[in-house]
């Protein structure tokens, strides 16, 4: 950060000054607690200690520049329809990105720039608790970030993509993006979270999203994750919804050696309604733990999760969902569905849906089930003349198709079908 | 709604039934846990040295060990130095026929509802009747003896049958197992042993009553069940305490062994007394229960049916080592006004085609909290083994919790798991369509309950399907959600 320049301006010191206070505290709370342990209820099943081990490095500002347009462009999906704000190794990137002209109500821009940070400050840090040490170390430290605000009634004309690059050859790097998404009332947006990379060191991207929707506000949040080599990836998306706000969510997970995603829902107030849905093919040695979170805390809302994962070789997936209701989240209807197929011996799946409930008059349903492919249907396929290969693969793909399916920036779809097809060739 | 209030008050200001207390003369142990205290509860009971020495190491191990606080329940701490862990009532020489027990005792046992003799007569059910920690009376021995099955008190088992305590006991839950598992293996008073020889089918469903008396007392009962190869039997386990202010603890081991083709079922009523409707007195039911199916085609049955206790916190278990073994899970677990329970089951699936079944039915009331706690885990060699749950949950009131903790750990792919929840109230439309056929809403609950549980209280020998069907009345009367 700039603090020359911060220093000469007496109103963005006044608007940082909540910012600082934020990061003193998640300084204490890190001091305290550490990084999360195994022995952690919430950190089950996960090696933390495989990916806080190495010597990380902080990426330097200028780690902006370092990846030139050709070069970007070999990465996947970065000539979509769409505004692009990108970052490399955690840091913006001018050059690469593509914003809309300023327009009255609507921002887009990093947080490594002064005057985008002091309007995003007063928001920064409210919507995230500091519940674990990741989220600490997020919060003070952090980078650079994206910052999304829509003034009420807006609406933006292209989806916004946050494009998250990481680099990493010389040393192992620990990269701490984080963004901002605001939703004033009755405004609108929709935006793709991207990890791709090239990491032949470890590289750890330890990621905090903050997602406000005012009320009557309509949001889709895509995370999709394609992170290559060793890039290990702990990310949080907390989101806070008001009064009949609505929030789709999918996240994505077809790469990384070591992904952590927490999820978290608060329902603030009434007529809120909730959408997640999930898929993670999972291969090699990958390691995923999908954690997501509901607090009902208000009458009336919705809230419906689908989470579906392909899990091959030696790859291990977790997965957690919490629902809670609250005494007062009366008329609360909440669904949460885990479906998991293995396709390997040595492939091993954890799976806790769990409900917490305090209200009597709601309707809460929650499924698991872990299982190999229906041997009837690929029966089926294989009486009509498909070899025991292609009626898998046409079955995996029909599986993944119903979470990609659902995809609201729709110019997603094809390309990330044929990636999740790629993952199953043989 | 006043009126569903109205029965909600009647619900809650229900007493306990079997809150009595029975004046009979009783030795205690003097308060607090030492070795010497382990000494003198082995030299009581004339144990052999191997078991004396087997306490002497799980209490050491005890000594290290942390209390656990994982499940989700509150209580103030224990103070494990002011129990008694001894508490027999005296006079206890052996007794030859049922006439020589004390009048008192008899007397307590008939209001409980479990008339040593006339069970013995009418129902053909042998009870074990365990008073304070020690064995009473076992009725029908003769009978059984005949079939070959040996059911006595463990301190019988471990003078007659030393040889088969040696051979099994620890095996199933070993001393170091948890917390509450090596203090009961430290202090164990007393319990049931059964063993059933090869082939040979129990002539008659085996009961064991479970009463504490004494203030200030833990029991600590150790039940050990043996099903040989072919062999079938079926336990039933009650249990019931006075109302005493102080929260008293409960800590037992239950340990089941069902060799090859053998089939243990094992039924529990239990209905310790749960506290006031304050949350005062109350007993702390911190059991460990675990049936292991070692041989091939082997199967273990728990149903339980828990309304009592202040704090409930036991799962009962099955590892299904043996090659097409099965395990079920039935239960109903009701928790009103403060009551807690953390309950569930663990289904570990290791051999091959292994099946197991859940069926949870939790009910909450009240202040209550009800959650559920399950484990599933498929192992590598557990080729196509299969496990259904289904937990459901029933709130009854807006300031009671009902949570569902499932663990899943699946590491073969072919095995097939489901597991499914829902937590709802009572429908009003369904209390509306009773009403409208002239059923009234206090009966409307209790037949929509019923129903609820049915599939579970089903699984109950007959005597006590019908004792859980009053209980649940007696527990939910008229509740309208």
């Amino acid at each position: 950060m700039n603090n020359a320049i911060i220093a000469q301006d007496p109103d963005i010191q006044r608007s940082l000054a909540p910012l600082q206070t934020k990061r003193e505290e998640a300084k204490a709370y890190f001091e305290k607690h550490g990084y999360p342990h195994s022995k952690l209820e919430d950190w089950k099943y996960v090696p933390v200690h495989r990916i806080i081990a190495p010597a990380y490095e902080n990426p330097a500002p200028d780690a902006g520049g370092s990846v030139d347009r050709d070069a970007f462009a070999a990465y996947p999906l970065t000539s979509l329809d769409a505004w692009y704000l990108v970052f490399v190794n955690g840091w913006f990137s001018a050059e690469l990105s593509q914003v809309p002209s300023p327009e009255e109500g609507i921002l887009i821009g990093a947080l490594s720039d002064e005057q985008v940070l002091a309007q995003a400050a007063p928001y920064l840090g409210n919507v995230a608790t500091l519940e674990s040490g990741f989220v600490a170390s997020n919060t003070m430290g952090f980078t650079d970030g994206a910052f999304i605000h829509t003034a009420a009634g807006k609406t933006l004309d292209k989806p916004v993509v946050v494009y998250h690059l990481t680099v990493a050859h010389d040393a192992p790097l620990k990269i701490r993006p984080r963004n901002l998404f605001v939703a004033e009332s009755n405004s609108s947006f929709k935006v793709v979270e991207i990890f791709a990379g090239d990491a032949s060191r470890e590289a750890l991207t330890n990621m905090v999203t903050e997602l406000k929707a005012e009320q009557d506000a309509v949001v889709d949040y895509t995370k999709l994750q394609l992170e290559t080599g060793s890039n290990f990836h702990v990310g949080y998306t907390e989101i806070e919804q008001h009064k009949n706000a609505s929030v789709d969510t999918h996240i994505i997970s077809l790469d990384g050696a070591f992904v952590r995603n927490n999820l978290h829902f608060r329902l603030m107030d009434k007529q809120c309604r909730s959408i997640m849905n999930g898929l993670y093919l999972l291969s090699g040695n990958q390691f995923l733990d999908n954690h997501t979170r509901v607090n009902h805390n208000s009458p009336e809302c919705y809230s419906d999760q689908l989470y579906k994962g392909i899990i091959n070789e030696q790859a291990t997936a977790v997965f957690n969902g919490k629902i809670f209701v609250e005494k007062d989240a009366q008329k609360t209807n909440a669904y949460q569905r885990n479906i998991n197929i293995l396709l390997s011996d040595e492939a091993t799946v954890n799976t806790k849906p769990q409900l917490e409930i305090f209200a009597d008059d709601v309707r809460c349903t929650h499924g698991a089930t872990s299982g190999h492919l229906d041997e009837e249907a690929v029966f089926y396929l294989r009486s009509r003349g498909l070899s025991e290969k292609d009626a898998k693969r046409m079955l995996l793909r029909a599986y993944s198709e119903e979470v990609i399916g659902k995809l609201q920036v729709e110019e997603l779809i094809a390309p990330l079908m044929k990636i999740a097809a790629e993952k199953f060739k043989d | 709604m006043s009126e569903d209030l109205k029965v909600l008050e009647e619900i809650t200001q229900s007493e306990y039934k079997y809150g009595f207390y029975t004046d009979i003369e009783t030795e205690y142990a003097p308060p607090g846990l030492n070795e010497d205290i382990i000494r003198f509860i082995s030299a009581k009971k004339g144990e052999p040295e191997f078991l004396l020495e087997w306490r002497l190491k799980a209490f050491r191990n005890w000594l290290k060990m942390e209390e656990p606080h994982w499940p989700n329940v509150t209580y103030p701490a224990i103070d494990y130095q002011k129990l008694s862990y001894y508490a027999a009532p005296k006079q206890m020489p052996k007794l030859n026929s049922l006439d020589e027990v004390d009048p008192e005792l008899r007397a307590t046992f008939d209001k409980l509802g479990i008339s040593l003799d006339e069970q013995k007569r009418l129902t053909g059910v042998a009870v074990d009747a365990v008073f304070d920690s020690v064995s009473i009376a076992t009725t029908f021995r003769e009978k059984l003896k005949e079939a070959g099955v040996i059911f006595c008190s463990v301190s019988e088992a471990v003078k007659d049958h030393p040889e088969l305590v040696k051979k099994y006991l620890g095996t199933v839950v070993p001393p170091t197992d948890n917390y509450f598992a090596a203090l009961n293996s430290a202090v164990f008073s007393d319990g049931s042993f059964v063993y059933v020889p090869k082939g040979v089918r129990c002539p008659m469903e085996l009961s064991t009553y479970f009463r504490i008396n004494a203030e200030n007392t833990g029991q600590f009962e150790r039940t050990l069940i043996i099903a040989e190869e072919g062999a079938y039997v079926s336990y039933l386990e009650g249990c019931t305490a006075p109302m005493r202010d102080e929260n008293q603890l409960h800590a037992a081991v239950v340990e089941i062994i069902a060799l090859d083709d053998a089939e243990v079922k094992y039924s529990t009523v239990q209905n310790w007394y749960p506290g006031d409707k304050d949350g005062k007195g109350g007993i702390y039911n911190f059991v460990t229960k675990r049936g292991l199916c070692q041989g091939r085609n082997s199967k273990i049955s728990w149903t339980q049916v828990e309304t009592g206790s202040a704090i409930t916190w036991k799962y009962p278990s099955v590892i299904l080592k043996g090659d097409h073994s099965a395990g079920e899970f039935y239960s109903v677990a009701v928790t009103n006004n403060r009551q807690q329970a953390d309950t569930g089951t663990k289904m570990i699936h290791l051999g091959k085609n292994t099946r197991s079944r859940i069926v949870s039915k939790g009910i909450s009331a009240g202040f209550s909290n009800n959650s559920y706690r399950g484990l599933v885990k498929v192992g590598k060699n557990a080729h196509k083994s299969r496990n259904y749950t289904q937990c459901d949950s029933l709130l009854i009131g807006d300031k009671c919790g009902a949570h569902t903790f499932p663990y899943i750990e699946v590491k073969n792919q072919t095995a097939q798991i489901e597991h499914e929840a829902t937590t709802s109230k009572i429908g009003e439309d369904q209390i509306f369509y009773c009403n409208q056929r002239g059923i009234g809403p206090e009966e409307a609950v209790s037949l929509i309950v019923n129903g609820y549980c049915r599939e579970v209280l089903n699984h109950l020998p007959m005597e006590f399907a019908v004792e859980a069907q009053k209980l649940l009345a007696v527990s939910l009367e008229g509740s309208v959600g």
